[in-house]
Formats: C-alpha cells, sequence, structure tokens
C-alpha cells in the first residue's frame, strides 16, 4: 500500500539506522525538533523490519554496519518501494569515490561525510523533503486525473443507455393513450432519463481535470450578462438588481470566463429557487485582501431574499453531494464545483445566511493591478 | 422512401434508432463503424444523409466525416455524441461541426430533437 505523507504540517518520519550509539545520539539530537519524528534501529535487518511496520518518509543510513551494510539495505529499501519513491540518505564516515559511487549505484539521493554538522544535515533533509512533497502532489494529481478518465468513459456509455431507455419509452408513448396509466408511466420513464442524464453532467464536471483558461476579464462586463440571463430565468416574479461599485467597473482580474459565468449561473439558480419573489441583487466592489501586503481584490456577491439556509446546513454546504433538495432533483454538487472553481483561481468563497431573511455568497479573486 | 445511414458502436442504440427512424418512414441502413459506413456509401448511392457517433473505437466520427464527404460531396451529416473518454460531448461535437458535420445532437436527445434535425438536413 502506498503510504502518503500527510501534508507539510505533519512532522517528517525518519528511519535512522546507525550501530553507533555515539553517532545515533547526535543525530537524533540534531533531530529533536518538533518538524522530525525519528525512529532508530542499530542493524539493517531491524530498519527493513521497521519500514513494514511504520509510516516512514525519510530514511538515514549508515553505510558500515553489522551484518547486512547499508548499501545492500538501500537495495532492498528500492525494491520495495516498487511504486513509489521515498528519499534515502547515506551516511559515513569514508570519504572515498567509492562509496560515493556505491551510494548512486544502490539507489541512495544524497550522501553526508562524517563528523555530521547540524545545519548541513537538517538543509539536505529540507530539500530532499520537499522534493518528496512535491512527487506525492504530482502522484495525487494522477489519481485524480486517473479517475476523470474513468468517470468520462462511464459517461459516454452511459449516455448511449440513457438515450436508448428513452428513445423505447417515446416510441411507447406514441402507442398509449395520454390519459392512461401506461402512458404516465412512461412518461415518468422519460423524466428519470433526464435526471440521470442531468447527474452524470455534474459528476463530469466534478472530477474533470479542466485546465483553466486564464484571460484577462472585465468582471462587470461579465455580471451584466450573468444578470441578462437571470432576468430572463425569473422572468417577471424576481427582480434582479445590479450593483457595481463605480471604482470596481473597469477592473480586471486573471480569469476563465466560461468558469466564472458557471459559478455566477449556478448561484443565481440556486438563488431562484429559493425566492418565489422579491430580489435578487448582484454587486461587484473592490477591497482589501487579507494578504499583509495591502494589495486589493474584487468582491462579487450575490445576494437573495429566500429562505435562507439553517446554521448545520451552512456548514457542509461547499461539501460533494451535499443537498436539501428532494432526490433527483439537485445533485448536490453545484456548489463544491463553485468552491473548486474559485479556488482554481486562487481566490475564495464565503457565504452568510439568515434564515427567513435570505442568504448572500461573496467571492473574492485577485485583480490585476 | 427516404434512405439514412445510421453509424453507431453502441448496438443497442443503434437498434432502437433504427426502429423509431423505421416507424417514421424511413429506410436505415446501420453499421458499427466508419469504414462499414464507407461502403455502404458505395453499395447505396441513394442514401441522402448519415448520422454518425463521434466516440467510436476504430476511427472516430471527427476522422470518418471528411471521408464520407470525400465520397459523397452533398450527402448531409448528422453528428450525435454522448461525450468522450477524455472529450467532453461539446468539444466532440464542435469538433465534428469544424470536420463538415451539417448539425449536431448530444445523446440523450428526444424523439422531437432527432426528427425535427433531420426534417430541417433534408429541406435544404
Amino acid at each position: 500500500m502506498l503510504q502518503t505523507p500527510d501534508k507539510s504540517k505533519d512532522p517528517l518520519r525518519i528511519l535512522l539506522v546507525e550501530d553507533d550509539p555515539m553517532q545515533r545520539y547526535l543525530i537524533q539530537h540534531f533531530l529533536a525538533e518538533p518538524d522530525y519524528k525519528v525512529f532508530t534501529t542499530s542493524t539493517a535487518e531491524e530498519g527493513l523490519k521497521l519500514l513494514s511496520l511504520q509510516r516512514i518518509d525519510f530514511v538515514l543510513m549508515d553505510v558500515h554496519l553489522p551484518g547486512m551494510n547499508g548499501f545492500e539495505a538501500v537495495r532492498q529499501i528500492r525494491t520495495l518501494d516498487a511504486h513509489h519513491w521515498r528519499p534515502i540518505m547515506m551516511v559515513t564516515s569514508n570519504d572515498t569515490a567509492e562509496d560515493w559511487e556505491n551510494a548512486t549505484r544502490y539507489g541512495a539521493d544524497d550522501y553526508l561525510v562524517k563528523p555530521l554538522e547540524k545545519h548541513k544535515l537538517l538543509n539536505k533533509i529540507h530539500i530532499l523533503h520537499r522534493l518528496y512533497l512535491a512527487y506525492h502532489r504530482q502522484q495525487e494529481d494522477k489519481k485524480i486525473q486517473a479517475l476523470g478518465h474513468f468517470a468520462a468513459g462511464v459517461a459516454h456509455d452511459f449516455n448511449n443507455i440513457t438515450a436508448t431507455i428513452s428513445g423505447y419509452a417515446e416510441m411507447l408513448q406514441e402507442e398509449l393513450n395520454p390519459e392512461s396509466f401506461s402512458y404516465q408511466c412512461s412518461q415518468e420513464i422519460i423524466q428519470s432519463v433526464k435526471k440521470a442524464r442531468n447527474l452524470i453532467n455534474s459528476l463530469l464536471l466534478y472530477v474533470r481535470e479542466e485546465p483553466i483558461d486564464f484571460q484577462p476579464l472585465q468582471a462587470s462586463l461579465l455580471i451584466e450578462k450573468v444578470a441578462q440571463t437571470a432576468r430572463i430565468k425569473a422572468r417577471d416574479k424576481v427582480n434582479i438588481k445590479v450593483n457595481i461599485e463605480e471604482a470596481a467597473y473597469s477592473t480586471f482580474i486573471q480569469a476563465d470566463a466560461t468558469q466564472i459565468e458557471r459559478v455566477l449561473d449556478n448561484l443565481v439558480v440556486n438563488a431562484l429557487d429559493a425566492m418565489p419573489k422579491g430580489q435578487l441583487t448582484l454587486g461587484l466592489r473592490l477591497c482589501k485582501s487579507t494578504h499583509a501586503d495591502g494589495s486589493r481584490q474584487l468582491a462579487i456577491s450575490v445576494e437573495d431574499q429566500g429562505e435562507g439556509i439553517s446554521p448545520e446546513h451552512l456548514r457542509n454546504i461547499f461539501d460533494p453531494f451535499f443537498t436539501t433538495k428532494d432526490i433527483g432533483q439537485g445533485s448536490g454538487l453545484g456548489l463544491s464545483i463553485v468552491k473548486g472553481i474559485i479556488e482554481a483561481h486562487r481566490g475564495n468563497i464565503n457565504v452568510s445566511s439568515h434564515v427567513g431573511l435570505g442568504t448572500l455568497f461573496t467571492i473574492f479573486l485577485p485583480i490585476m493591478e | 422512401m427516404t434512405h439514412l445511414l445510421l453509424i453507431d458502436d453502441d448496438q443497442d442504440l443503434r437498434t432502437m434508432l433504427s426502429m423509431l427512424l423505421n416507424r417514421e418512414n424511413y429506410q436505415v441502413t446501420q453499421v458499427s463503424g466508419v469504414d462499414a459506413g464507407l461502403q455502404t456509401l458505395i453499395k447505396h448511392n441513394d442514401i441522402q444523409l448519415v448520422i454518425t457517433d463521434i466516440m467510436m473505437p476504430d476511427k472516430t466520427g471527427v476522422e470518418g466525416i471528411p471521408e464520407i464527404l470525400k465520397k459523397r460531396p452533398n450527402i448531409k451529416i448528422l453528428a450525435i455524441s454522448g461525450g468522450g473518454r477524455t472529450l467532453d460531448k461539446g468539444f466532440s461535437l464542435q469538433s465534428a461541426r469544424l470536420v463538415g458535420a451539417h448539425a449536431l445532437l448530444e445523446k440523450p436527445f428526444s424523439k422531437e430533437q432527432l426528427l425535427s434535425t433531420i426534417k430541417k438536413l433534408l429541406n435544404t
């Protein structure tokens, strides 16, 4: 099983294999910091055993050991780790060309010569650890891509199947009296197929690693466009108001216009679903970012006068598959997709709500200065 | 009777569509891939319209459409797609349009959508 280090805030779990008690003590002393958790053994054999019992992110291996030597131990670790990589650094008192060469040949990533100095040891561990984290992020990305690929394959076959089902149901309908129970049943089949199609489309949106096409985008124009679409959707029932701060009008952001539009449409549809009548306000203003550098960001808000969201629902609102709608009415993927898109734009999204008064979503995006 | 060619690798869908189109008085020849479709076009020169899937294992519709048009420049082509294994529906359909498809439909489509699209293509 792949042992994944949990993010950078966890202590780095180091296996130290060193037979000399003095050296072992010294290295443990150097690494006596909250960033490190050190497991020690005095032989390679014990070290290998420990690797199979504990999650180890990093190996510090002495060369000259009683029994199996360090080079052979490194070779065995690499065989053990056939499908993943973890950093191995060798430590020795022999500064010979032969030992340096052997370290590389047997698979070590780095080599340090005794006597060890604390800053050099920490520095080298730090560099290898950074590589290790980058490696794991890449592995995670690959997993997500594989999932996306799989979902796309399923969606393709699934859409063929739903097309076949609804096609037969429609032919069936032609034979039936629209007043009949059988006709009603075929109508239900067609409706259910539509829901299935919507579900698979939302799922695709969630897993697809769509590359973001960053372009300069004048947010105010996009908001006006979204408002127009909203007016069509709202008919005359809900009044759509646009509130753009003058200073924010000609501000540009780096964004994928299609994706941000999808986000705003999603929020607008949710808002309209929540309010049979009243006012929906789309807002745009400039504000200070939370960064210490005093940079500014754009705040895009969508505020409705709907039924509001209860505090316990509000907590889970951005989770995938969280929904308060009836089964089949919503897939629950909407807001988790919204959040994902905004975060991919290096922004964030907030929500506040009062039951009976309405809900306010605010999206913060960095601006192009 | 207007003669249509249907190319799709999904046999169930093909059977359903043929049945549906037969009932609307179209003659349908159905095949599972582009190459078989090209053979059919040689044999039957009365075919006026081709309905073709995009994502198919041997040859995609995007590769197939230009070959069909080369053989039969005046034929009408309706591309249908349920999304790809790597591409999304919108993208594969846009690609089909770029290589010459005259109309596009996303699976699953309704009977009405299919019939009105076919009628429109045959009348232009």
